[in-house]
């Protein structure tokens, strides 16, 4: 049965096919020999054609190869350090460049060894070519090391030069606190229309930042708490250790943090990278106005995302060992900054943003006792107060801490003696805190 | 020549163009991508690997790659350069303190691309399909580069003409079609004359404008 089965398939296949497997194979063949056919002659006309074009070919190749060679006597006749040498000689390589065109062009069709002789005389011609440049010009190779160095020389000098703008642009610091150790530092912004700040190099400082701020960077702060209010833009933290933070932003990215909690309200979704030992809470500071700042900022909505960090340094689906939620058993209660007073100066410029005084007026200060303001007396001067202008006596009543910080931006006065007349010179139309004084010498 | 001419021929039918956008975290290439697209910028989080938009530009199609800018990821920047046409380098003009940085990493990114042109370039000598290697290398050498000094709006930052100075950019190769243009992802200003200079550029040398 299995016997009859194995062959009966075969055979009917056989009968079906026959008749229509004998057209097609015999139209196979027919096309075949066609085929066949038409490759001899083709083969035929190639070959003709091939012996003529190799012909051409070597003709053309003899002729340039000969003016090459008669060039070349030409030039081993010039003299030494020919000023049209160098010419003769780059026009040589062209020509021998062209000649190698020539040969790649038709290595396709030319038989094995003609190409292997054009491209033997092609090297025969560098060569000879090589032999004469370095008779002529002999002292080409010097030439173009020299050329090289100067050319180093000039970049070492860019790069110079790329510095030193580099130095004189960095003078121009964003605000900020810089340098400090185990000091307080207070700045309010409310009402200002404040850009970048500034924390760097901090050691066991408290910091208070009020009001509105656009961008914040911070890097290398050790022991350091730090509380600010709502940063309309995105912070950036680098190298932080044991410390405390408690920030409102659109977006929080935080590298090398060791240690450290953060009390945030964040817009997007905070990342870390480079951290570990760090700790997320949501943002508790409260501070007279933080709300309305907050709203204005549209950071006044919680959504939760203090909790949903990325780690960028753990790409698993499983919770990232470097950071946790902080338990509530650990997290500090509300933190409560007490506002402190407001800038003024004289009766008339009290509710005055904006006030300028003319440059070169003189001035002096005193300290309150047991306050934490500084007073800046003027002397009678001609002032401008929301653009009325004055003359005026003026006092302007500052935060001491911002007075030796940098409350009013780039004060230079570093001793605390009292009583002191300082010659100030003060940039026209500047405000309240951002008056810039130079220090001159004091009066005798 | 014959397959770069069919090249453009395909290019020039689908007019269609690859931007790269790079730069420091926190400088805000999403927020200029999503601003130019015309979407909410309002939460915008880190990018953690890249973002692709398609949009549809004059007659062009771009397709601009947006690639996060965190350190851990800057070493793949490289992996997005092959057939780049433009490239959009942000800077956040208000970060002084990073401004070193941003301007070695730009220099790393345009001595790779460089590096990455160096390859074909040997390749395209030593293989048979010298003309089809050398539209690439041409494309390749030829990426525009668009420098856009962000946060212009941040009261305190570095103008253009200032970024130019601190990345050096006069010292850049003369072949290569390079522009700077402040601009600001927060109210959008600026973002449309450098994209509209890019794409012109780009047209010119890609498609020889019609």
């Amino acid at each position: 049965m299995e016997e009859e089965d194995r062959r009966n398939p075969g055979e009917t296949a056989n009968k079906t096919l026959d008749p229509i497997s004998n057209k097609k194979h015999l139209a196979m063949i027919e096309r075949l020999s066609n085929h066949h056919q038409s490759r001899i002659n083709q083969s035929l006309s190639r070959k003709s054609d091939s012996d003529t074009s190799t012909r051409s070919f070597l003709n053309r190749f003899s002729q340039s190869k000969q003016s090459i060679e008669s060039e070349l006597d030409r030039c081993r006749q010039l003299s030494i350090s020919d000023p049209e040498a160098k010419f003769h000689l780059d026009k040589v390589s062209l020509l021998i460049s062209d000649l190698e065109k020539l040969v790649a062009e038709n290595s396709y069709f030319l038989p094995p060894y003609e190409v292997r002789s054009s491209l033997k005389s092609i090297s025969d011609l560098k060569e000879s070519l090589e032999i004469v440049s370095s008779k002529v010009l002999p002292k080409k190779k010097f030439a173009f090391r020299n050329k090289s160095a100067t050319k180093k020389e000039n970049q070492t000098n860019e790069v110079k030069v790329s510095k030193i703008e580099k130095t004189s642009l960095l003078v121009k610091d964003s605000p900020g606190f810089r340098s400090k150790e185990g000091e307080i530092l207070v700045r309010d912004f409310s009402g200002l229309e404040m850009g970048e700040f500034m924390l760097s190099d901090l050691n066991s400082c408290e910091i208070r930042l009020m009001g509105c701020l656009r961008a914040l960077f911070i890097h290398r702060l050790r022991n350091c708490k730090v509380f600010v209010g709502p940063v309309m833009g995105s912070i950036l933290i680098e190298e932080v250790e044991n410390c405390l933070f408690v920030l409102a932003s659109h977006q929080i990215r935080i590298h090398h943090a060791k240690g450290t909690d953060f009390y945030l309200r964040v817009r997007s979704r905070p990342i870390i990278e480079d951290s570990n030992g760090v700790r997320f809470a949501p943002y508790c500071l409260s501070y007279d106005g933080v709300e309305k700042e907050l709203k204005d900022s549209s950071l006044d909505e919680e959504t939760g995302n203090w909790a949903n960090v990325d780690d960028f340094k753990w790409l698993r689906a499983m919770q990232s060992p470097n950071w946790c939620i902080l338990p509530e058993s650990e997290r500090v209660g509300a933190i409560v900054i007490p506002k402190p007073e407001k800038e003024t100066c004289s009766e008339s410029c009290l509710d005055s943003s904006f006030l300028s005084i003319e440059a070169e007026a003189s001035a002096f200060w005193d300290e309150e006792k047991d306050s934490d303001s500084v007073n800046l007396h003027f002397a009678l001067c001609r002032c401008s107060v929301n653009s009325r202008r004055y003359l005026a006596f003026v006092t302007i009543r500052i935060p001491l801490v911002s007075f030796y910080e940098d409350g009013c931006r780039h004060v230079k006065v570093q001793t605390s003696r009292v009583e002191r007349a300082l010659e100030c010179s003060i940039l026209a139309k500047s405000r309240f805190n951002e008056l810039e004084f130079e220090q001159e010498p004091a009066r005798a | 020549m014959g397959l770069l001419s069919i090249i453009r021929k395909i290019k020039r039918k689908e007019k269609e163009m690859r931007i790269l956008t790079v730069g420091l975290d926190n400088s805000g290439k999403t927020t200029i991508v999503l601003k130019i697209n015309g979407e909410d910028t309002s939460v915008i989080s880190p990018t953690l690997g890249f973002n692709i938009k398609t949009i549809t530009y004059n007659k062009y199609t771009l397709n601009i790659w947006d690639i996060g800018g965190q350190r851990t990821i800057r070493s793949y920047w490289r992996n997005y350069f092959e057939q780049t046409d433009g490239l959009v380098w942000v800077v956040d003009s208000s970060d002084l303190r990073r401004l070193d940085d941003c301007k070695m990493e730009l220099d790393n990114l345009l001595k790779e691309e460089f590096l990455n042109e160096l390859i074909v370039g040997i390749f395209a000598t030593s293989g048979h399909y010298c003309s089809f290697c050398f539209g690439f290398l041409q494309r390749l050498s030829g990426a525009s580069l668009l420098i856009l000094a962000n946060k212009q709006d941040i009261q305190g930052a570095l103008t253009a003409a200032e970024i130019a100075k601190v990345l050096n950019l006069e010292a850049m190769d003369k072949t290569r079609h390079w522009k700077i243009v402040g601009c600001s992802a927060y109210t959008g200003e600026g973002l449309l004359e450098g994209l509209d200079w890019l794409v012109q550029d780009i047209a010119s040398r890609i498609y020889v404008l019609d």
